[in-house]
Formats: structure tokens, C-alpha cells, sequence
């Protein structure tokens, strides 16, 4: 019995180690090519199209002022763009500090969420810009963010040569990577993500997810889709699904990069993240039910991956953890041998050199601090991840039992001092 | 200076080599001078089909022990040239019928010692003056009751003529065992069962021979699987190591669940083969009994491995999910040639199988560091074909021998070290005194009485097993019964040229203690054997590979991005100036 429970285990968690394996080769392939099309993609940047750039902002006060900063100097026609602050909300000074942008720069603008939009998410706030918008393409940017000069371009850039994407998304970065632990590893964590999810992702299978921020899309395909999904707390991954069973596809272009905050304290941490994995779940069984009725096989594929990070890789994992335990006390006459001590070692130098070749990708990434946090991160920050994603899991459960209405956690932003651009 | 020294070495090598071969000799011509030459034997049978029944087979086995320089042959093979260098000639007269008139002359022409069994006598010229009654049946024997009558041919001697043993039933006495100086009768060829040990005693004087002294003894830890408890056979083994006591283990290297057919391989039991090793380094000797213990799906331990104990008949099937096949008889072919074919087709089957299964205990064993140097076939059986097979790949085994191929149950023992024609080579170690079976309800009673039984015998060995799952309820006792045995000796395989080679592996017990193992198994044969075995456990293996080329592929890539980001930053201040 614990033989076969071992074994299940073990299969659950490598099917999973195998597919990033096969990701992070697919993000390394990415990497060493997806710029060899810009000088041809340019001389289609012509005739561009008009760009709004979306940035819901509640209660930013702390950020909204450097994001507007950045956004002043983005790199577009600036008649063929404006950038809207949705103010939903706010009790603070974020409108304020957004309208004194707008006497200095024509092309921001400032509007307030109306009911039944007020106060309800991001995703409201979204409908609500979308609603009084009539650009060609929609560009969502986080109050906190700072994009690089390029970003918008480059986003545009995609959707103009690639007329089979619905979206186009870029690459973030962490602008407070050095400021505590957290950051740290989260700044590694994002860089992975980004290289192995995204960038695999969408070498092998043309799927990229969009996340949240610095992102391009056209207006037609969300005016298409019927807006956001204000139900949804990952309203991100949800609108992607969508996209996706419309037959487009949405590409990761990282020459777009924008620059973001992450939380620096473990409580925002972990209520950001819980919030993540939530909505993921939800999705998850949003279509799990649907699963067959679903048009593309790709996301079909990435659903099920959802399925398995959320799901079955966190049930293997727990279950060799407690095989493990309980095979301290009591000795459970596990059959395998010496190959289930070269697969842990190996597991752990998979994970060692794909956060290596990721970190290697980002210039100065890979220093010798970073390697030690590496390591650390594996014992550690990996680790929170399960107690986070069985917490999250539970109040998703109580949720669709009590029926419970979900509530929009708005990440806590910090303030940096250093308030000029990243490159 | 130089020259002098350099002759100096040559000189002090000189000088060492013959002193080595001096020390070496000594003994050889010591045991020469002492021992009796071996008689030359001719054990020659006549039967109706023309072949040795196992009468013949164990009469055979039993003269083997005497002497090793033992033939046997149908009578119409011996000519007077045949037994030119012949000192003994044994006549088995199995059926009723006619000599062959060679056969007549060649013994009217030999001079030395004439055994005859059975029947036909009387057409022997030495048998003249005996007068012959026919057949005639008795109750006891050598003054013993008997369990049933048996049949004797009842004879008169001559005059002068010795009777060694007699029988009788009711008032009336009959000679069994006669003898009348180089000429000896015995009434009967059956010595299947106790009768074995009155023969055996009387042999020496049949002979002329000098009665050997010594007895030797051995105790074997018997049926050791990986699922035996370390801990008691650890206990078993060292009680014996610690008595000097030169002891063997029955190691089967694989057990088999007959309910699940689940296999436990030895090497999995991690403990119990350190404990083997321990017991090996202490003197143990490893004895490869079987490789699973099984055929089919009965339990290792319990079960027949080289005998279809269920249709009582050889090994007829090759892997577990073949049911085997129903032995055809004779009548069920019109001609010989058919039937002789079919035989052919079965032996194929079972000499695969057999083959097949030793190689893999002694690879398995030997890989394990558990150097088997002598074979035991469990519960004994097994056919002759058996034997020819077990013949190439080892030269001595344990137990006792099935002298039929048609039942397991003619099963008897020589009493002494020997090699019967039937091993096909082999030297018979036999197991005489059986075993300590709980069951009884004195076990250590009935080993007394046969221990008493087989000493009766000159020269017997005093060989029997006990299973370490008794712990050590029973062994100091059973070993005291034993070394009760006037003029003991404990047999020592180390002291004894064995051989054990498998395809892949070579082990020689060399007769001054060395002992040398070659192995060519190449690792590809054992990959392929742990995926027939573990095919998981390969699939992780290749898993393991796979991935450990992805980590090397991506620390390649590390690198390579490191050297480049190098590049681009140097050109990068270039630009900048």
C-alpha cells in the first residue's frame, strides 16, 4: 500500500518536474530567438493603431505619481495614444496626484468607476475604461508599474505583425528585487516564471497567459468577449481561457518590460498570492466542467496543467512528504531503492539550473547573492508555496460550500525611494 | 658485485620453490601410502528393456561410494576385453531371461570379485554348485521384522559359503547375503529402502576391504529465502561458527508468493545478506539451493522447483502463465521414433528451464558476494536429464537422488560420498539423518535413532539439515547427537576442488582454501535482468538519465549565456566608451 502511494507521488511530482524540463527548453529556445524578428516587424510599424493604456488604480497613492511619470515617456505617437486612470474608488489623494499629470500631459486622462462598477475589482474598473474608450487597442498597465520607454511600441509591434494574436504581453521585472528577502525570491520566482511559463510556453504551444500588467490587446476581442469576468479573481488567467476558445492565440514578446512592485512584507505576500491561487482554482474548475466543449487543444493542455499545479503536484508532494515522515517512526518497507535518492538530488539540480539559465537570460541576475538564495529558495520560499496553495484551497472549498461572494483583495503597494526608471 | 647479487635472488627463489613443493608433496604421498587402492568396479545389469532401472541406479550409486572408479553397462556390452582391467564385477539381474553368450564368457574368464543381484544366477558358470529355488518371500530381516514381505530368490549355497545376513519367514531361514570367497550373492537387487544400510555394511567384507574409521558430518542451514529472519539465522550460523563447526547454507535467492506470485529478491533484504556475508566470512558455505523454490505459482520453500510435483512428472512448461503439459505415454504413439521425438521435445523444455533458472542463483548469489560452491535441488527431485544439467554447472551436490524419471518418490541416498553415474559427474554429498521436523513429537528422538542407524554403517555420513526459522530450539542438541558419533569428522567443501560456472561466471573452491570467482557478466545483461525483474524501478533509472542529460544541457547553457552576457556587456562599454 505505501509502496503504490509512493509511487503515485512520485509519478504526480515528475510528470510535472518533466513538463517545466521541457518548458525551460522551450524559454531558453525563445530567448535565443524571439528578437531575430524585430528589424523585419519594424517596417510594419507604419500605420499604427490607436492605443489606450488602461491603469485601474484604487487607493495608489503611494505609486500612482512614478507610474504616471513613466507613462509620460513612453515611446508611442502620443496622438495615437492616451492613458486612462481609472480611479475606482479611491479614498486618498490617487485622483489627485493623476489629474496633475493630466494639466502637463494631454493624453492622460483621469475617469472615476460609476455604479455598478464603483469600488467592485479590477475587473470592473476595466469594464468601465473599455466602456468609455474607443481605441484599436486596449494596453493594461498596474498602478504600480513602471514601464520601460519601448514597452508600449514593442506590444503594439507584436499585434501589428502577428494578426492571429488577440494579445500581446511583455516581460515585468521587480523594481524592489534588493529590498528585503521576499523580494528576492520573488524576483527570481517572477524571472522563471516568466522564461519557463511564458516563454516556454509559447515556443512550444504558441500559449502564453496574460499577466495583469503590460499587456496589449485588441478592443474588438474584448468587446467580443463581453468585457472581464467580474466574478473572476484572476481575472487575468480567466480572459486568456476565453481568448484562447475563440480560436486566437496570445504571444509572450519580453522585449516589452515593464517594471513592478512586489510585496515586501509576508502578509501582503500571502495575501496576494492566496488571492493568485484562488482565482486559479476557480478558473480551474470554472472549466473543468467544460473541458471537452472547449475549441483549442493548447489551452485544453494548459488548463490540465493548471489542473495539476494546483491539484494533483501539490496532492504528490504532501503525500511523499507525509510517507516520508511517517517512514521516520515506522518503518514502511518502501521497496525503492537508491533511484528514489537520485531523483530527489536530481530534482534539485533540474531546479538549480533552470533558475540558473533564467537568471542568466536577465543581465546581472546572476550573481553569487542570488545563487545562495537559490538555494535557500528550494528548502524555503518553494516550500511556503504548498502550506499557501492547501490554505487557499480550503478557503475556495468553503467558499463554493457556503457560497460565499468574493472579495478583491487590492495588493498593498510600498514606496520606493528610488523613483527613477530601471534599465 | 651486481652479478653476485642478481644470482644471490635466483638462488634464494631456487631454494624456495623447492621448498614449497617439498611441503606440498609430503602430504600427497602421506595420504597415498595410507589408503587402500581403489578396486576398478563394473556394475553390469540386465533388464528387459535393456536399460538401468533404479535398482540398478542405486546399487550403482552405493558401489560409487566405495570406489570412483565405478562403470556401468548393460550386460550386453561386457566383453572379455571390457573387463580386461575390471577387479570387481557387479551382475544386477533385474528381469528373468537370457545372458548373452559374451557376457558368459567374460565372466568365466575373470578372475576377480563377483557380485551378482537378483536374478539369473544360475546361468553364471561360478554359480554352479548354488542350487536355486525361485522366488520366495520373507518377514524379517537381519532379524528385523519387515513392514511388508518382500520377495528374495532363494538359494542354497555351496559349502564353505558364508551367509553375511539372513532373512526369514515364519520358522524357515533364508540366505539374503552370501558370500563365498571372490563370489557373493544377494538375494534381492531392491535396496530402495532400509535395506540399503545392511548392504552398505556388508560391502567391505563382500570387498575384501578394510573397513574405513572415520565418519564425516555436516549440517546444513536449510532453506534460507529472503523472507527468513535475519536475526535467527545469524543466530543458527554463528552457534555453528563459534563450535568450528565447517556448516553450509541453502540459500534460494528469490521468494515467490503463491497468492500474490509477488518475488522478494535477496538482494532487497538487505539485512539478511549481510548476515550471510558475515556468516560466509566465518566459514559458512553457500549451497545454491534452487533459484526460487518454486515451479509456477507454489510457495518458495514449500514447493517442488525442478519436479511438476502436481502431475508427478519433469518440468514441462517454461514460464509460470504456461500451464504445463500432461506427459504423453507410449501407448499414445503408434511407433517408438514418435515417442522418443515427443521425449526429446519435453527434455528441451525442461533442460532450458532447469539451465536457465541455476544461471540466474548463481549470478544472483554472486552478486550478492555469496559464493555458491555445491548445488542442492529442493525437495531433491529432479529428473536424470535434470542431472546431466545441473552436471555443467556445478561438480558436487547436497541431499539424495530421484532414481526415476517418471516419480519424485524413488528417491534414496548412497551412504556414502560418491559419484553415481546418474549425477552425470557430480559428487553426491547425502543427506542421511534427515531433519528436526517440530511436528514430531520428539524430534530430537527420531534424530538419535537415525543418527544410531546410519553409524551402524562404516565409512556413512552422518549429513542432515535444520532450518534457521527454529532458532536455536534444537541445534545444540542436534549438534551434540551428532559429534556422539565415534571418530567424527566435519566435512569441510574448502578443503575440496569445487567448480560452479554459470555462462557469465566462474568459481573455483580450491582444495587449499582459495577460492576464486571470475565474473564476465556484462552490465547490459544486468540491466536487462533488473528490468525483468523491476521494470518501475528501470523506468525511473531511464527517468533519472534523462533528466541528469537535461541538467548537464542546462548548466551548458548557463555557461554559454555567461560567456556571451560577457561579450555583450564588454561590447556594450565599447559602445559607450
Amino acid at each position: 500500500m505505501a509502496n503504490i502511494l509512493f509511487y503515485i507521488a512520485l509519478f504526480l511530482i515528475w510528470i510535472m518536474l518533466l513538463y517545466h524540463m521541457f518548458l525551460m527548453q522551450g524559454g531558453y529556445l525563445h530567448f535565443r530567438t524571439f528578437e531575430r524578428v524585430i528589424p523585419e516587424w519594424e517596417k510594419k510599424m507604419v500605420e499604427l493603431p490607436t492605443v489606450s493604456v488602461f491603469i485601474p488604480a484604487h487607493n495608489e497613492e503611494v505609486v500612482i505619481g512614478q507610474t504616471l511619470q513613466a507613462m509620460s515617456r513612453l515611446h508611442y505617437p502620443k496622438e495615437k495614444l492616451e492613458v486612462i486612470v481609472i480611479n475606482d474608488n479611491s479614498s486618498d489623494r490617487t485622483g489627485e496626484i493623476a489629474r496633475q499629470f493630466t494639466e502637463k500631459h494631454p493624453f492622460i486622462r483621469v475617469i472615476e468607476t460609476e455604479p455598478p462598477n464603483k469600488g467592485k475589482g479590477k475587473s470592473s474598473a476595466l469594464n468601465e475604461a473599455l466602456r468609455k474608450s474607443s481605441s484599436d487597442v486596449i494596453v493594461v498597465y498596474d498602478a504600480d508599474n513602471t514601464p520601460e520607454k519601448m514597452s508600449v511600441w514593442y506590444l503594439v509591434m507584436g499585434l501589428v505583425n502577428d494578426p492571429k494574436a488577440a494579445a500581446v504581453v511583455g516581460k515585468f521585472r521587480v523594481i524592489n528585487a534588493a529590498k528585503t528577502w521576499l523580494t528576492r525570491f520573488i524576483n527570481i520566482e517572477t524571472i522563471c516564471f516568466q522564461w519557463m511559463a511564458q516563454g516556454g510556453r509559447f515556443k512550444w504551444f504558441k500559449v502564453a497567459t496574460i499577466p495583469g500588467t503590460n499587456f496589449a490587446i485588441r478592443r474588438s476581442i474584448v468587446e467580443e468577449l463581453g468585457g472581464w469576468d467580474v466574478k473572476a479573481l484572476a481575472e487575468d488567467t480567466e480572459l486568456t481561457i476565453r481568448v484562447y476558445n475563440k480560436g486566437y492565440h496570445i504571444r509572450f514578446f519580453p522585449k516589452a518590460i515593464t517594471w513592478e512592485q512586489e510585496p515586501e512584507t509576508l502578509n501582503v505576500w500571502w495575501k496576494q498570492r492566496t488571492r493568485w491561487a484562488r482565482g486559479n482554482q476557480y478558473v480551474v474548475l470554472k472549466f473543468l466542467g467544460q473541458f471537452f466543449k472547449l475549441k483549442r487543444k493548447s489551452i485544453i493542455f494548459d488548463l490540465f496543467y493548471f489542473f495539476f499545479t494546483y491539484f494533483l503536484f501539490f496532492f504528490g508532494v504532501i503525500l511523499s512528504n507525509t510517507l516520508f515522515i511517517i517512514n521516520l517512526f515506522y518503518d514502511l518497507n518502501l521497496s525503492i531503492g537508491n533511484v528514489a535518492l537520485a531523483l530527489w538530488i536530481l530534482a534539485f539540480l533540474l531546479f538549480l539550473a533552470e533558475v540558473m539559465i533564467t537568471l542568466s537570460i536577465e543581465k546581472a541576475e546572476m550573481n553569487r547573492t542570488n545563487f545562495f538564495y537559490v538555494i535557500l529558495m528550494y528548502f524555503s520560499y518553494s516550500q511556503m508555496w504548498i502550506v499557501l496553495v492547501v490554505y487557499s484551497l480550503f478557503l475556495e472549498m468553503k467558499r463554493v460550500l457556503f457560497k460565499q461572494e468574493v472579495k478583491w483583495y487590492k495588493t498593498e503597494r510600498f514606496e520606493q525611494k528610488d523613483k527613477g526608471e530601471k534599465t | 658485485m651486481r652479478w653476485f647479487l642478481m644470482n644471490y635472488k635466483r638462488l634464494i627463489l631456487g631454494i624456495s620453490i623447492i621448498t614449497v613443493m617439498c611441503i606440498q608433496s609430503i602430504p600427497v604421498f602421506a595420504t597415498v601410502s595410507t589408503e587402500q587402492k581403489k578396486p576398478t568396479i563394473l556394475v553390469a545389469y540386465q533388464s528387459a528393456n535393456g536399460k538401468a532401472n533404479s535398482d540398478t541406479l542405486l546399487l550403482e550409486a552405493i558401489f560409487a561410494g566405495i570406489s570412483d572408479q565405478v562403470q556401468l553397462s548393460s550386460v550386453q556390452q561386457v566383453t572379455i576385453e571390457t573387463i580386461k582391467n575390471i577387479d570387481v564385477v557387479v551382475f544386477v539381474g533385474e528381469d528373468r531371461g537370457n545372458l548373452p553368450t559374451d557376457f558368459l564368457k567374460a565372466i568365466n574368464n575373470f578372475k576377480g570379485h563377483l557380485i551378482v543381484f537378483g536374478k539369473n544366477a544360475e546361468q553364471l558358470p561360478r554359480f554352479e554348485k548354488w542350487q536355486f529355488f525361485g522366488t520366495q518371500s520373507l518377514r524379517t530381516l537381519d532379524g528385523e521384522p519387515l513392514s511388508k514381505l518382500i520377495n528374495i530368490e532363494y538359494v542354497k549355497p555351496p559349502k564353505g559359503s558364508e551367509v553375511l545376513v539372513e532373512g526369514a519367514n515364519l520358522n524357515t531361514k533364508y540366505p539374503v547375503i552370501v558370500k563365498a570367497g571372490k563370489t557373493s550373492f544377494i538375494a534381492k537387487s531392491n535396496f530402495i529402502s532400509d535395506d540399503n544400510y545392511i548392504l552398505s555394511r556388508e560391502l567391505f567384507s563382500l570387498l575384501d576391504l578394510q573397513e574405513p574409521a572415520k565418519h564425516l558430518a555436516y549440517i546444513r542451514l536449510e532453506d534460507i529465502s529472503p523472507i527468513s529472519d535475519p536475526k535467527l539465522v545469524k543466530e543458527t550460523g554463528e552457534y555453528l561458527a563459534e563450535k568450528g563447526i565447517p556448516f553450509y547454507m541453502a540459500l534460494i535467492p528469490v521468494y515467490v508468493n503463491s497468492e500474490t506470485g509477488e518475488q522478494v529478491q535477496l538482494k532487497d533484504s538487505k539485512k539478511l545478506v549481510k548476515v550471510l556475508q558475515h556468516l560466509q566470512s566465518l566459514g559458512g558455505m553457500v549451497i545454491a539451493h534452487g533459484y526460487t523454490h518454486t515451479y509456477r505459482h507454489t510457495e518458495t520453500g514449500e514447493g517442488f522447483e525442478f519436479w511438476d510435483s502436481i502431475n508427478n512428472q519433469k518440468i514441462s512448461s517454461i514460464s509460470a502463465s504456461d500451464e504445463p503439459i500432461k506427459m504423453k505415454k507410449r501407448s499414445d504413439f503408434s511407433v517408438e521414433k514418435a515417442y522418443q521425438q515427443y521425449l526429446g521435445s519435453i527434455d528441451e523444455i525442461e533442460k532450458k528451464y532447469i539451465e536457465d533458472k541455476m544461471e540466474h542463483s548463481i549470478e544472483k548469489l554472486t552478486e550478492l558476494k555469496l559464493y555458491p560452491i555445491s548445488f542442492e535441488a529442493p525437495h531433491y527431485a529432479m529428473s536424470s536429464t535434470g542431472y546431466d544439467i545441473i552436471a555443467k554447472q556445478f561438480t558436487s551436490m547436497f541431499g539424495q537422488i530421484q532414481l526415476s524419471d517418471d516419480t519424485w518418490k524413488r528417491m534414496a541416498v548412497p551412504l556414502m560420498i560418491s559419484k553415481p553415474s546418474l549425477l552425470s559427474g557430480m559428487t553426491l554429498y547425502p543427506e542421511t539423518i534427515g531433519f528436526i521436523d517440530p511436528s514430531s513429537p520428539d524430534p530430537l528422538k527420531d534424530m538419535e535413532e537415525q543418527i544410531n542407524k546410519v553409524q551402524q554403517v562404516p565409512g556413512s555420513v552422518i549429513g542432515g539439515f535444520y532450518h534457521p526459522y527454529l532458532g536455536m530450539e534444537y541445534l545444540p542438541e542436534m549438534v551434540s547427537l551428532i559429534e556422539g558419533v565415534p571418530n567424527l569428522e566435519w566435512l569441510d567443501l574448502r578443503k575440496t576442488k569445487q567448480i560452479v560456472q554459470s555462462e557469465n561466471i566462474m568459481i573455483h573452491q580450491e582444495k587449499n582454501g582459495d577460492l576464486n570467482v571470475v565474473s564476465h557478466i556484462k552490465w547490459t545483461d544486468k540491466v536487462k535482468q533488473r528490468m525483468e525483474e523491476n521494470p518501475f524501478e528501470m523506468v525511473l533509472w531511464t527517468l533519472a538519465i534523462i533528466v541528469a542529460l537535461f541538467v548537464i544541457a542546462f548548466f551548458i547553457y548557463v555557461v554559454s549565456l555567461r560567456t556571451k552576457l560577457r561579450k555583450r556587456l564588454f561590447e556594450e562599454r565599447n559602445l559607450n566608451g
